[in-house]
């Protein structure tokens, strides 16, 4: 077989193949079936992406409450350091065991509402 | 807009319009790929139903990344990657769950005699190979735009093209010999 004959049928495949292509016809049933489609993604997709802030802003939350209790378990530890002077020679430092009892509890229930806020905020 | 004006604007444009709150200009875009869309998951599938639900989901995904399309690509590349990457998730998803793809009443149909059987020139190609040539001669893709298209580097894409074509014509050959 010379180099034309195969120059030939490769031409005449791609050829093939770019008359398939041509003779295919658009289809106004398709365009209506799209366009409905995405109206409607669009429409379940609002409400979602309305709610994306509030993933963010509980992780904040949950963040923000988490450092005030530590913040405040240090300064009840701090004042309780400075104030019991037993407590300067001695370690651990005699504190009130209601104070950890307190931030245990804050650290907790944030953690807690960050990890359920986490789960159920949708974030897409 | 008018039909006139519709067919005139340049894809960019039409994006523009649509990324500007013009959801209805969108349809115009649809109108413009959906045959080639269409043909090139169907010839891929071998399924009409499979590559119909393909390309909606491929206009769709789109039109939800719309923002993110950037101009210095052709919005027909970024489309047709788009929707190759659908069909590859398809396959490997069928594959895993071990269904056939291809619905054998849903061929295409086959070619008259004097045609020639495009069908077994493309069956004697790798899925690779029939993409880039589907892209190519079919879609009116450049070497380049299908490098993008198929996330692959141009010097594969243009071996791909001449050895797929090799072997289709040696297919073709086979039968008239």
């Amino acid at each position: 077989m010379t180099n034309n004959e195969i120059d030939r049928q490769e031409r005449a495949i791609t050829n093939a193949i770019v008359n398939e292509f041509q003779q295919a016809k658009s289809d106004s049933a398709f365009t209506a079936k799209v366009m409905k489609k995405i109206v409607a993604t669009q429409a379940s997709q609002e409400p979602r992406r309305n709610r994306r802030f509030l993933k963010p802003l509980a992780v904040a939350m949950g963040a923000g409450l988490g450092g005030l209790a530590a913040l405040n378990s240090i300064s009840t530890l701090a004042n309780e350091l400075s104030s019991s002077n037993a407590a300067l020679y001695s370690w651990p430092p005699t504190i009130d065991a209601s104070v950890f009892q307190l931030a245990a509890v804050i650290i907790a229930v944030s953690a807690m509402g960050c990890i359920v806020f986490s789960e159920h905020a949708p974030y897409s | 807009m008018t039909a006139h004006t519709e067919s005139r604007l340049a894809d960019n444009d039409v994006v523009a319009a649509v990324v500007g709150g013009n959801l209805d200009a969108f349809s115009i875009l649809v109108v413009r790929y959906e045959a080639p869309l269409k043909r090139y998951l169907v010839r891929l599938c071998r399924n009409t139903a499979i590559a119909e639900d393909l390309s909606q989901d491929a206009f769709a995904r789109a039109f939800e990344n719309i923002r993110y399309y950037s101009r210095r690509r052709q919005f027909k590349a970024w489309l047709f990657r788009i929707a190759h990457n659908l069909w590859i998730d398809k396959v490997r998803k069928e594959t895993r769950h071990t269904t056939p793809l291809v619905d054998v009443d849903d061929i295409v149909d086959p070619p008259n005699a004097d045609a020639i059987d495009l069908e077994r020139a493309l069956a004697a190609v790798t899925e690779t190979e029939k993409s880039v040539l589907l892209l190519n001669h079919g879609c009116g893709l450049s070497h380049r735009e299908i490098s993008y298209v198929m996330d692959l580097p141009l010097g594969t894409v243009k071996s791909h093209a001449r050895r797929g074509l090799e072997k289709a014509a040696k297919a073709v050959r086979g039968r008239v010999e």
